[in-house]
């Protein structure tokens, strides 16, 4: 089987997984959209200023349910070292990368086009037609994450100190993505096409950076020991 | 604070700073090389 | 193997004091920023060895992949932990300076953020050898991650062309050639000579720590 061929099954054994049991997407909705109550609350019943800090305060709640999200995704690897199978029937290795890379890519962005829909609500958030975009926007925010946060959960591995390490180690990895997806959001409320395009322009090459770091170093990091 | 407590505060946080990784890093060496003899001669007994 | 009352400590402690009291005493205050202006000479060079530190580590994390020799290992670990160091002195003389140039501790400004980007990115290095006891392995991930670890620096240094803010741009290194008045360029340049002085030798001493816990590690190896 080829690379891609190999990856895409691994990617759908992922979203079989969790489209059977739903406990990653439904833990993590109901994180992220706390989270968005939760900093709503914080910065003040002003609705104007909520408006205004609506692409960053849903940055914030989507960075921090995607931190569960990864754990699980990489816990249905690491339970009964089902890894260590993967690793010895695959011609190659990095095909697990990818297969993570597709299925945290469709999960992130089904959590975090519904937490927008939550934050259109709660934050009162008024655009035009160009609201639309946030659906590509979204997708390619989301594989710039995917690709990062699949590298760095194979680095972490499954010691004791994983729960601090990820957050640590990702978090500044993550934040050139927060903030093309920040401006890119604010860029769609505000109409500015030209410059939400742009934004996205700018994800898909972090995407590309990300993904190609992957396939380099995902062999070197990953392998069972 | 004047600006010359300033200048006295940054120079004494960068010396200060150097000067206790140095130390710290004395001490840890001290006890390190008094573990790795002690566990030498323990591991070259017969 | 040196140590804190070697000659070569005291050398180089008094390279840095020398080096200190020119700047406190001798060097004419900038007719600007006044006195403040000295800050310049310890901020600056604890900037430029963040930089080295963390490109030492670099260097030792591609020898480490490429020739899986443990000295490089030991050399980026050491280096690491400096580069930590001197980040976070930078940050925190860069904000005392702040304070009296602009009135405000911190500042949202690129320069700042990537820096404590940076900071955070290096604490997780440190984290992450801290929490793997095999020693290969820790070699193996935290040489991937002092290469990726890398690109926060490029990004702090050109982060003041790149975008607008209140951090003052490149004097010394950058397009153009330097701006700095002669006599201020030769005492910065004479601090920073001999703040690398003194990262050399906590450097070397930083990884004679680290190959005598490898050797205590080896020895119980050997019966284990």
């Amino acid at each position: 089987m080829t690379l891609a061929g190999d990856a895409l099954l691994l990617a759908g054994k992922d979203l079989r997984i969790e489209g059977r049991s739903r406990a990653a997407l439904a833990a993590t909705m109901t994180l992220g959209a706390a989270a968005l109550v939760m900093v709503g609350l914080a910065a003040g019943p002003d609705l104007a200023q909520l408006r205004s800090l609506a692409p960053a305060l849903t940055a914030i709640a989507v960075l921090f349910a995607s931190l569960v999200m990864a754990d699980r995704l990489d816990a249905i690897d690491r339970e009964n070292q089902a890894l260590d199978g993967l690793w010895l029937c695959l011609a190659d290795r990095r095909a697990v990368y990818i297969g993570k890379v597709v299925a945290l890519t469709a999960l992130l962005s089904a959590l975090t086009l519904a937490l927008w829909a939550v934050a259109l609500v709660l934050l009162d958030v008024a655009g035009g037609p160009a609201l639309a975009g946030l659906a590509p926007l979204v997708v390619v925010a989301s594989a710039s994450a995917a690709s990062a946060t699949a590298l760095v959960a194979a680095l972490v591995g499954s010691g004791e100190q994983r729960a601090l390490l990820l957050p640590v180690l990702l978090l500044p990895m993550l934040v050139p993505t927060m903030l093309a997806s920040v401006n890119g959001s604010r860029a769609l409320i505000e109409s500015d096409l030209p410059s939400a395009v742009g934004w996205v322009a700018v994800l898909a090459a972090e995407s590309a950076l990300f993904v190609g770091l992957g396939l380099l170093a995902y062999e070197t990091v990953a392998a069972p020991e | 604070m004047t600006d010359a407590a300033f200048v006295i505060a940054a120079y004494g946080i960068v010396l200060g700073s150097l000067a206790g990784y140095a130390i710290v890093l004395s001490r840890r060496s001290s006890a390190s090389r008094l573990a790795e003899r002690a566990i030498r001669r323990q591991v070259r007994k017969p | 193997m040196s140590r804190i009352g070697s000659p070569g400590a005291v050398v180089m402690t008094a390279i840095v004091g020398a080096i200190v009291a020119v700047a406190l005493f001798v060097v004419p205050a900038d007719r600007l920023q006044g006195d403040a202006q000295r800050i310049m000479y310890v901020h600056v060079p604890m900037a430029w060895l963040a930089y080295l530190a963390f490109f030492v580590t670099l260097i030792g994390s591609i020898g480490y992949l490429i020739r899986r020799d443990l000295r490089f290992d030991r050399l980026a670990a050491a280096s690491a932990e400096l580069g930590l160091l001197f980040t976070a002195v930078t940050i925190v003389t860069g904000a005392i300076w702040g304070k009296v140039t602009w009135g405000i501790w911190w500042d949202w400004d690129p320069r700042l953020t990537t820096t404590a980007v940076m900071l955070v990115a290096y604490a997780g290095y440190n984290l992450l050898r801290g929490s793997i006891v095999e020693r290969s392995r820790r070699a193996r991930l935290a040489a991937v991650l002092g290469i990726v670890g890398f690109a926060n620096v490029p990004i702090v240094h050109f982060s003041v062309l790149w975008w607008r803010g209140l951090h003052q741009a490149p004097t010394v290194v950058r397009p153009g050639g330097s701006s700095i008045a002669p006599v201020l360029g030769l005492v910065l340049l004479a601090s920073v000579v001999a703040f690398t002085i003194a990262y050399v030798w906590l450097l070397r001493r930083r990884m004679a720590l680290e190959s005598i816990r490898d050797a205590t590690r080896s020895h119980l190896e050997s019966v284990s």
